[in-house]
């Protein structure tokens, strides 16, 4: 990179976080709230002199800072949240937390210089938003459609994601149907534990029938 | 930023960008020919009856009644994909350069034209239906027998359907969730639509079936290596892959048969975003609009 290049970088990185720091003046838009997170994680992807570890980070806190993850837990659960203990909830949004987190996070490093493309934008019942966009892959790629559902948490200004719709597939709905189908045969400490388990791998695990026997309550798998 | 285009429906167009989705709705790639009709748009207002209350909650929870067949013939397909078909579809990705393996699929998709234009035509889409004659004759031509989605590039993306999503439309629930060995995810409402797409497919006029069968083999692998990452990626994400890919496809399927703006689709966001709504009195969180404060 020159020199004259990496000034005009630190420049616009200069003018970007003041920027960021004066934002909460006006709240921004649903549309605004994506188009900054994308354009965000971007440039992160973008940046080649960071390592895989502190690219990773960057991108999750982002993604900390848009994503409610307390919501997307209770609509992931739907009707089985209400059957979990206070303490077991927590967990519950942490280990998911760390489950997303890992396993995207290794998507993270097929970027190939991707654009995110807003498509449009709506009001959705009481007071939701929906931001239709598409990943411009190029190179002869399909273009991907991701929608996001965004909330605000109430008493606040800040829109916060609370679904991804990729390709018409929601990501709140297919968890909600494993996790229904794990609480169904296993109850919450099964699933718990199941969570548990995946996030010490970083890895996939053995389809549930096949149980790995991981006793109710103990979080942490034997290697 | 701000000059956002009106929200409108979603051209259709599959691709191997399911994959991506983050339960994929493949076990095998070929599925994607099952899952294809992507189209989120259905006709308007006009041709469509609303489906009757009883019609919907059937085809929106449909259950699966066949769970333990499909999950034997699902871990069946799971072992052809682990020993053969993904292996030859590494292989494959390793010879062949991926934008050629872009033109190939382009070119599969291509000579599936009738298959798009009659179902456009049966579901009353005119633009769709024009599309895809309009698409047919671009690629076939300036295209290179298909190779080059040229169509694509003028503003018309694929608009694919197939007839058991036609069936849909006009009213047909989808029935229970069905594995079939290879073919993977379908139902039971889309399996009698793959037995009419495959007459509906003329291929079978212009060459001899060593042929066909050798297309759909080349086909079958040159999909699979498209999606390479992407299965993998959810596979891993996945907690039980077998519920990860019905879900997926029971999803992409409601939406390329229900309108947006359909009293079904309406329901199932209730359900899905508002689900303290549903039949449990919150026990302890979970009051309307939760705070970011959980305790």
């Amino acid at each position: 990179m020159s020199i004259r290049r990496r000034i005009a970088v630190t420049a616009a990185a200069a003018v970007l976080s003041l920027g960021l720091a004066a934002a909460p003046a006006r709240a921004a838009t649903p549309a605004e709230t994506i188009d900054r997170v994308a354009s965000q994680v971007i440039d992160i992807l973008k940046d080649e002199s960071l390592e895989q570890a502190t690219r990773r980070r960057r991108v999750e806190d982002v993604a900390y800072r848009s994503f409610d993850f307390d919501v997307i837990s209770k609509l992931v659960l739907a009707r089985n949240w209400a059957t979990l203990s206070p303490e077991q909830q927590k967990r519950f949004i942490e280990e998911f937390k760390q489950h997303l987190s890992v396993t995207y996070g290794k998507n993270l490093d097929s970027y190939a210089n991707e654009k995110v493309v807003l498509l449009g934008d709506r009001e959705e019942a009481r007071g939701d938003w929906s931001v239709k966009t598409k990943i411009a892959r190029g190179g002869g790629n399909d273009d991907i459609l991701v929608d996001y559902r965004l909330r605000r948490p109430a008493g606040t200004d800040d829109w916060k994601i609370i679904d991804v719709t990729i390709e018409g597939v929601s990501l709140v709905a297919n968890f909600r149907s494993q996790f229904q189908e794990i609480m169904a045969n296993g109850g919450a400490d099964r699933m718990l534990a199941l969570l548990a388990e995946k996030n010490a791998k970083g890895e996939s695990i053995l389809p549930p029938e096949k149980r790995g026997g991981s006793k109710p309550g103990t979080a942490t798998a034997q290697p | 930023m701000t000059t956002l285009l009106p929200s409108r429906p979603v051209p259709g167009r599959l691709s191997r960008a399911t994959g991506i989705a983050l339960a994929c709705v493949l076990v095998l790639a070929t599925s994607a020919r099952a899952a294809r009709a992507e189209d989120a748009s259905p006709p308007a207002q006009g041709g469509v009856r609303e489906p009757t209350p009883e019609a919907t909650s059937v085809a929106r929870t449909p259950g699966d009644p066949l769970e333990p067949m499909n999950r034997a013939i699902f871990s069946f397909n799971e072992k052809v994909d682990a020993w053969v078909l993904r292996p030859t579809a590494v292989a494959w990705d390793k010879v062949v350069p991926t934008p050629v393996e872009n033109g190939l699929d382009n070119a599969f998709e291509n000579i599936r034209f009738p298959i798009h234009l009659v179902n456009n035509a049966l579901q009353g889409r005119i633009d769709a239906t024009g599309t895809t004659i309009f698409r047919f004759l671009i690629n076939s031509t300036i295209g290179i027998a298909g190779f080059f989605d040229v169509a694509k590039h003028l503003g018309m993306p694929r608009r694919n359907a197939d007839f058991g999503q036609t069936l849909g439309v006009w009213g047909v629930p989808s029935g229970p969730y069905l594995v079939w060995p290879i073919l993977g995810s379908s139902s039971v409402r889309d399996s009698a639509g793959m037995a009419v797409d495959s007459y509906i497919n003329i291929s079978g006029l212009f060459v001899d079936w060593p042929w066909l069968a050798g297309q759909r083999v080349l086909e079958t692998v040159n999909d699979r290596a498209l999606l390479l990452g992407e299965i993998d990626r959810a596979r891993e994400a996945s907690f039980d892959f077998y519920v990860a890919v019905r879900a997926a496809y029971e999803a992409r399927r409601t939406a390329a048969v229900t309108g947006r703006a359909s009293v079904e689709r309406r329901q199932a966001e209730e359900d899905l975003y508002f689900p303290e709504t549903g039949d449990t009195p919150p026990a302890n969180a979970g009051a309307p609009a939760p705070s970011g404060g959980p305790r």
